[in-house]
């Protein structure tokens, strides 16, 4: 019998979204395992919080080549990085 | 208690002690009848156990220790410069006595400073690894060479400037000429890196809401801005 290579690109699965959080500091990093629903459930919380609350604006980038991301409004646990900006204001 | 209490303050030298003892009885009122010391010390105790009388203030004791740099000198003067039929002590604050481990020196505010210095250019490192990023080969080149990128949004040109505020500008896609400048910022104070990239972030993904947030300036006469476009 014939064993035959699979040679599709697999597209790898999301295990973590990224909270990338701008601050004074640059940016803090919160990374929450999608696997584990009560790390689900804490990174949804913090998303609430920030966006719902504090009015930050969540932009989920799509990839690292300059392409523009897009702005999210719920939360997404498949979104896996998410830039968290704070409210922004007019000067 | 009280007789012993005024007794170390009579013969104790420290000037601390005397200090401590006073912002404690103050303020209590005495009488004077003669310039005697242990005249005043026993009215003073005697008012004291009353528990009735209080000391007020003189200015000439007052004087006496602005003028006088040790308070042996003050009880000097207490003891003999009063006059009239009111014996009054100065109110003598005690010092404010700074620790030293909270008076920074010259040398402590350069470490503080140096730190502070440390701390800011890391976060700005760190916020421009976060905006390169995010962005083309095309516009991290522009950024490092001149000090700007673009962004094409709905088929107008914006440049990104370093900057954190007013550094958003509208440009003439031919002429390059900067027609509006934006003025958007996130509320928190972030290193200009981050503001440049959520300038960019939500001029591309809701420019309705950019427009709509940013302070908007024509920078040019209106006649010329036809012309231009």
């Amino acid at each position: 019998m014939n064993k035959t290579m699979n040679t599709e690109t697999v597209t790898p699965e999301i295990e973590a979204i990224t909270f990338s959080i701008m601050d004074r500091t640059g940016d803090s990093k919160l990374i929450f395992d999608i696997n584990k629903p009560d790390e689900v459930d804490a990174a949804r919380a913090m998303f609430n919080t920030l966006v719902k609350e504090k009015r930050y604006l969540a932009f989920r980038a799509t990839d690292k080549d300059g392409s523009k991301g897009d702005q999210i409004k719920e939360f997404d646990p498949k979104a896996g990085t998410l830039i968290m900006v704070p409210m922004m204001v007019g000067g | 208690m009280i007789r012993r209490i005024v007794n170390y303050l009579r013969h104790y030298s420290t000037n601390v002690f005397k200090e401590n003892m006073l912002s404690k009885f103050l303020p209590i009122k005495v009488n004077q009848i003669e310039p005697s010391s242990d005249i005043i010390w026993s009215k003073w105790i005697g008012q004291v156990n009353d528990q009735k009388l209080r000391y007020e203030i003189s200015n000439t004791v007052r004087q006496a220790r602005l003028h006088a740099q040790s308070l042996d000198l003050i009880w000097t003067a207490w003891n003999t410069t009063l006059s009239g039929d009111t014996l009054t002590v100065a109110p003598i604050h005690s010092p404010v006595i700074v620790p030293t481990s909270i008076s920074p020196s010259a040398v402590d505010y350069q470490r503080i400073e140096a730190d502070r210095r440390t701390k800011e250019q890391a976060a700005k490192d760190k916020a421009e690894i976060l905006l390169l990023e995010h962005l083309s080969a095309k516009q991290k080149d522009d950024l490092k060479k001149k000090g700007y990128f673009l962004v094409e949004v709905a088929g107008e040109v914006y440049k990104i400037k370093r900057g954190f505020a007013g550094n958003v500008k509208l440009i003439n896609k031919e002429t390059e000429q900067e027609m509006k400048s934006f003025c958007i910022h996130p509320h928190e104070r972030v290193p200009d890196g981050d503001a440049m990239l959520a300038q960019k972030l939500l001029l591309e993904s809701n420019l309705d809401q950019f427009l709509k947030i940013a302070n908007c300036t024509n920078l040019v006469p209106q006649n010329d801005n036809r012309r231009a476009a």
